[in-house]
């Protein structure tokens, strides 16, 4: 691993161990609920990592669908990140779930209700797990060129879940963030959100990267197996092949 | 609600770590496959 990625490392977990020391030990209990709103801290940067990861995922994928017949060395890094971005936005994705079900059986007194804002989560997360399970069950660059696509439409869900919350009041919460005037944290709460939101967003970015090598290798490694079975030069286009005497 | 609530704090705290070092344990194993593959 580079240098840069252990400093960058190293960076983030001290931002973590900061957020988490300020979210349990500084920032006061809430009024209302107490100690249990504390997930909170945990509970928003997940889905500002997913709304982060989400947003990459969709850019990659308009990259990737823009220039796959034409720049294949972009196209695969492209596709390369749509992956990485997919995967860490799925775990924030269901970190949020999860965290959010712990939190509402502590103060609502039911893990699960069907709201608009729960439904219409769980929606985007089985959209986004059915597109791993796609790149995982199906080869080639048609799959990609698919993949690219369902990517564009599952991130149609992405700002009906921004904005279900309010559209229509059920069971979640207001906005706490952006919502109407008088919402929001207690000024004295907010250290604690912007430690983690930094702590948990250089996380991803460490995460995602790793995985975007790993995938960005593998594919390249697929494309020069396949050149090599067409008995194709690295780098090599069909037009040079015909120039060079079908060498 | 405050016992449960300590435990279910406690919980996501624990679950969201939990999770973030399974998925890098997965994405480790993977960079680690791709270091080997291309030597």
């Amino acid at each position: 691993m580079k240098l840069w990625r252990w400093l960058w490392l190293l960076a983030t977990l001290g931002v973590l161990a900061e957020g988490f020391h300020v979210a349990l030990f500084v920032v006061p209990p809430d009024a209302q609920q107490g100690d249990v709103a504390r997930v909170i801290y945990y509970h928003v940067p997940s889905w500002a990592g997913m709304g982060l990861f989400f947003a990459i995922n969709l850019g990659c994928s308009l990259v990737y669908l823009a220039v796959r017949n034409r720049n294949q060395a972009l196209a695969i890094k492209a596709d390369s990140l749509a992956v990485a971005s997919a995967e860490m936005g799925v775990v924030f994705c269901f970190i949020g779930l999860v965290t959010g079900s712990l939190w509402g059986r502590a103060v609502w007194g039911i893990w699960w209700t069907w709201d608009a804002r729960l439904t219409s989560t769980l929606v985007l997360w089985l959209i986004y797990v059915a597109y791993l399970l796609l790149r995982r069950f199906a080869a080639g660059p048609q799959m990609r060129t698919l993949a690219a696509v369902m990517a564009i439409f599952g991130y149609l869900d992405v700002p009906l879940v921004y904005m279900s919350t309010r559209w229509w009041r059920t069971q979640h919460p207001a906005p706490v963030f952006g919502g109407a005037p008088g919402s929001g944290l207690d000024p004295s709460m907010m250290p604690a959100i912007w430690w983690n939101l930094a702590g948990w967003l250089m996380w991803g970015i460490f995460v995602a990267s790793l995985r975007y090598v790993s995938e960005y290798r593998a594919q390249k490694a697929e494309q020069e197996a396949a050149l090599r079975s067409l008995d194709f030069a690295p780098g090599q286009s069909a037009e040079q092949k015909l120039m060079a005497g079908g060498r | 609600m405050g016992d449960m609530g300590h435990r279910h704090l406690v919980l996501a705290y624990t679950a969201t770590i939990v999770i973030h070092l399974v998925y890098l344990t997965f994405v480790a194993l993977k960079y680690r496959a791709a270091k080997k593959a291309a030597k």
